[in-house]
């Protein structure tokens, strides 16, 4: 059966989407096999993402209406054998997908995947409660800003009536720079404030800005982190992976002054 | 005090008044239904009151009710 883990974050572009598809493929890279379900009706963008946007016939709500069988809705991402993604299709789910049926199609997947990972839209009404209720465990996607972090506190606070097996933290869009010059906050404070465990510090990466709808290039750093995660969450390791190693000791010191001038 | 740190103190204090504040009508709910209870245990004439304090990692959370006698369980309204 499934491991069912929501990403969510009450803000929105905090990067949910972009942990779902690379947390993805990290997963898949592991050996396992990786259903990504996208929940965010009318805003969908995990096709996107992933770049197999063409080759969408049918989406979650041609499942729920019978139009199509689960499994062939599913798509499946280029040359990641066992990673396959379940689209979103227009607004009209909303009003027609409720999180009960969503669970429903969540447990016909379930006995072929060893996660599903669910792309949880912004906001925490409806669409939210729909991809909640139907996950066994939370990762709360945050980036180290106040308006950010304040959404997320309220989110876990939520997600803490849900009785989830686990709520996990990830930080999203850390720079290694401003945390060691102390101009951004530590992720290590972030955990501490939200009282929740962190599972994954990611980079701030131009590579992951510009690889949507590509894979992120091997050798860069998001990759790594990305990679760790992804044991994290599998194995139960307890790595975080350091952002600011670059920017340490003298090298580092010129390596942040270069930046800072950009 | 570095950029950093000041925003690690500035969302502490948003936080720490975010989870004070637990919603509309949070307070008239809570105490609509502890006084149903009390009703049923005691006697009393003036409201019960409620205070909510910072305390360490939590909040520390004071009721206080005066009441004039205890009622019998044998006269408790259905
Ligand atoms: N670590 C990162 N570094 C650089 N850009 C990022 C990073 N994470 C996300 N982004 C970019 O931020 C934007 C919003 O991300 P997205 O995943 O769509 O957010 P959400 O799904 O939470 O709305 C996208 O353009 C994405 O490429
Ligand atoms: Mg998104």
């Amino acid at each position: 059966m499934a491991n069912k883990i929501v990403v969510t974050s009450g803000k929105g572009g905090v990067g949910k989407t972009t942990v779902v598809a690379n947390l993805g493929i990290a997963l898949c890279d592991l050996g396992l096999r990786v259903a990504l379900i996208d929940v965010d009706f009318g805003l969908n963008n995990l096709d996107v993402v992933l770049g197999v946007e063409n080759k969408v016939v049918y989406d979650i709500l041609d499942v729920f209406e019978g139009r199509c069988r689960i499994k062939q809705a599913l798509i499946q991402c280029g040359e990641h054998k066992n990673l396959f993604v379940l689209p979103s299709g227009s607004a009209k789910g909303n009003n027609i997908i409720s999180g009960q049926n969503l669970s429903v199609i969540l447990e016909n997947l379930s006995p072929l995947f060893d996660y599903i990972l669910i792309d949880c839209p912004a906001g925490i009404d409806v669409g939210f409660h729909r991809a909640v209720c139907c996950a066994d465990s939370a990762l709360v996607v945050a980036t180290p800003n106040l308006t950010s972090l304040r959404d997320a506190d309220k989110v876990i606070s939520i997600l803490k009536s849900y009785r989830m097996q686990k709520i996990s933290l990830i930080i999203n869009r850390a720079r290694g720079d401003l945390i060691t010059g102390q101009k951004m906050m530590n992720p290590l404070d972030v955990q501490a404030l939200l009282k929740t465990q962190l599972v994954g510090v990611l980079p701030e990466e131009d590579a992951v800005f510009l690889s949507v709808g590509n894979k992120l290039p091997k050798k860069c750093e998001s990759k790594k982190a990305y990679k760790i995660l992804a044991s994290n969450l599998h194995i139960g390791n307890k790595k975080i992976f350091d952002v600011t190693c670059k920017y340490n000791g003298i090298f580092g010191s010129i390596r942040r002054g270069l930046k800072n001038k950009i | 005090m570095k950029k950093g740190n000041r925003e690690l103190v500035r969302i502490q204090s948003v936080l720490e008044n975010d989870r004070l504040s637990a919603g509309d009508n949070f307070f008239e709910l809570l105490m609509g239904d502890l006084e149903k209870i009390l009703q049923e245990f005691f006697e009393y004439s003036d409201a019960p009151t409620l205070s909510i304090d910072k305390c360490g990692d939590g909040y520390k959370v004071n009721f206080s009710i005066t009441a004039s006698r205890l009622r019998s369980f044998g006269c408790l309204p259905k």
